[in-house]
Parts: C-alpha cells; structure tokens; sequence
C-alpha cells in the first residue's frame, strides 16, 4: 500500500512536470539523403516550423513523428516546435525582427512566379513568358553536408529509421513525351539531382526546354522521351 | 504571286508550328508548387516551394539572399526596392502571412485565382 502511494506520487509529480515543461524547437537534418532520428526531450504535439532544406518536407512521406522523436528523410532539414497544448499558430510561432524585408524577399521570389503564372493563364495564345522566373536548374545541389545548421541533434546516427517515411535511393524513371505533349511523371526528386540516362526519342531532350524537374516530378515535352535517373 | 502564296504558306505554317508548341509548354509555376496535382496549393506545398525557390537564388549558399542574388523588384510606383540580406528563417517567418493573405476563403488552400494574391506585400 505504501509502495503503492509512493508510485502514484512519482506518476503525479512526472505528469505534473511534464505539463510544465515549456515549448522547445528541435532541429532535424536529413543529411546526403540519410533518414535521421532526433529524439525529443518531452512529448508534445509537433509542428514543422521552420524549412531550411531545398529538398521537400512532406508530412508523411520526408518527416514525422514516432515514439517520442521526430525523423527527417531525403534531405528534409527543418527546425520543429514541440509544444504542450494546442495553441500552436503557424503564423507567429517564430518571430522575426526583419519580417519585412524577409516578406519582400519572398514576394519577389513567390511574387515573380506568381505573376509569370498568371501571364501565362491570361495570355493562353501566348508562348510561356520566363519573365522575372527562374529556377536555376542548371546548377548541381551536391552540398549538402555543411549546412551550418548543426544544433547539437546530430547525436543520433546509431538510428537508422529506414522503415517510416518512403526511402528513395538512386533509381530510375522512364518519362515520355507522346505526340509531343507535356508528360508530368510523379517522382520525389528530393535533392534535386537528375539526369538523363538514355534518351529514348529522335526528338531532342534538352534541359529546360524540353524537360525540366522540380522536387516532386520530372516534365517532358516537344516529344522528349528518355530514362532518368534520380539521386 | 506564287512568291506571296509561299510566303503566306509560310507564314501560316510558321503560326501553325508555334500554336503546336504552346500546346507542350513547361509547367507553370502554380503546377510546379501543386506537388500532389489536385489544383491547388496547400500550405505545406506553399512551403516547400519557398524553400526551393530560396535555395536556387541562394547561390554561394550561405542561407542568406543578398541583393546581387535577388532579381530588381519594383514596387507599385516602379521604384526599385532595395533588399537587405535576408536570412532563411526570416524567409520562412514570412510566408505563413504570405500564404494567409492569399486564401481569400479561408479554406486552407491557395485556388488558381488566389495564387496570384498570396505573395504580394502590398496588401
């Protein structure tokens, strides 16, 4: 009976001290495609809060949550808030003392996509306008393992969680453009690295104008068809 | 005659073979961010297309946008709108309010027509 209260004591006081512990951000690197495991000091409901990897963070499929820690697959860096209750607003979960200029900044990125978007719907007879867009693909996103982000929750390596979150490796994809129509295959590019493996049509497959890729699928037009590799 | 008709002929073939190529154009920005392809865009697609966009600007990748990395932006009066060095969290900070504003019915996803209203600061 006594040992019986001493444990319901013990329980109580460790409820009592988990509902009082603060919010806490955890920073978890998925490095060179690595699926990582980041322990977590207390439960909590966990929210993405801030994104710093080019390559796709997607609930489910690149990050989540299990026992007590939160996992990063395919590139995925992000810096998550751990909170106790409900209350989480995305919106002013992190404040910044240069919000206007960070907003600027994305209006002009976001913005310029945005506004070549709709120059492209409202002028259908138009060919495609690359005005004030452009994504830089010609560059090779190698350098991923020097990031500067390195917070301390790198402890984790042993951890390999290989079986949450899909795990895309070096693989192929054959994506064909028929009757030269835009073909959309669905593939998670994840680091950003593809190349044509072997080009299948007559046609030219030439970067940027008759395929391109961003993190979630490879596009092919004017009759490209070829086998990609993705890594 | 014959020359003009050839050059009709040419002209109207030259039409016909670009009116063909606009029908294989490239993804459209809004069909980039729309990872799943349901037609439209929700938050955490809203997200990772920042970030993306981030990084492919940030060319010495030192996670900051400087002014020499950004394209000239002009504000509604054309003046040229100076830029700070910008940080990617602060980057990141930014976008949830970006994204807000630009779902006009609150339903927690960005249409078409409201692609177009999310990013800009001048609302």
């Amino acid at each position: 009976m006594k040992n019986a209260l001493l444990i319901t004591a013990l329980f109580a006081a460790g409820t009592y001290a988990h509902n009082a512990a603060a919010d806490y951000t955890v920073t978890c690197e998925s490095n060179s495609g690595q699926t990582r495991n980041c322990p977590l000091n207390s439960s909590g409901k966990v929210h993405l809060q801030t994104q710093l990897s080019r390559a796709g963070c997607y609930e489910g499929q690149s990050w989540g949550t299990y026992d007590n820690s939160v996992w990063v697959s395919n590139g995925c860096r992000a810096t998550f808030r751990v909170s106790q209750n409900n209350n989480y607003n995305r919106s002013n979960s992190s404040s910044s003392n240069n919000g206007k200029a960070a907003a600027a900044a994305a209006a002009i990125l976001i913005g310029a996509a945005a506004v070549a978007a709709a120059s492209n719907k409202n002028n259908s007879h138009g060919s495609y306008s690359n005005s004030g867009y452009n994504d830089r693909y010609g560059d090779n996103y190698n350098n991923y393992g020097n990031n500067g982000y390195n917070n301390g929750y790198n402890n984790n390596y042993g951890n390999n969680h290989n079986n949450y979150g899909n795990n895309y490796g070096s693989r192929s994809i054959t994506c064909e453009s028929r009757d030269r129509n835009r073909q959309r295959c669905s593939t998670f590019v994840g680091r950003g690295n593809v190349q044509i493996t072997r080009k299948l049509s007559n046609s030219a497959c030439r970067f940027g104008q008759d395929w391109d890729y961003d993190n979630n699928a490879i596009y092919v037009w004017n009759g490209c068809r070829a086998i990609f590799s993705v890594y | 005659m014959s020359r003009i008709l050839l050059l009709t002929l040419a002209a109207a073939f030259g039409m016909a073979s670009s009116a063909f190529a606009q029908d294989a154009k490239p993804p459209t920005p809004f069909e980039k961010a729309d990872q799943d392809g349901d037609g439209k865009i929700s938050f955490e697609e809203y997200r990772n297309r920042a970030a993306f966009l981030f990084h492919d600007y940030d060319h010495n990748e030192d996670q900051h946008l400087t002014a020499d990395e950004l394209p000239e932006y002009r504000n509604a009066e054309g003046v040229v709108v100076e830029t700070q060095s910008i940080s990617i969290e602060d980057y990141m900070a930014s976008i949830s309010h970006s994204f807000d504003m630009g779902d006009l019915n609150k339903d927690g996803f960005l249409q078409t027509n409201e692609w177009g209203v999310a990013p800009s600061m001048n609302k």
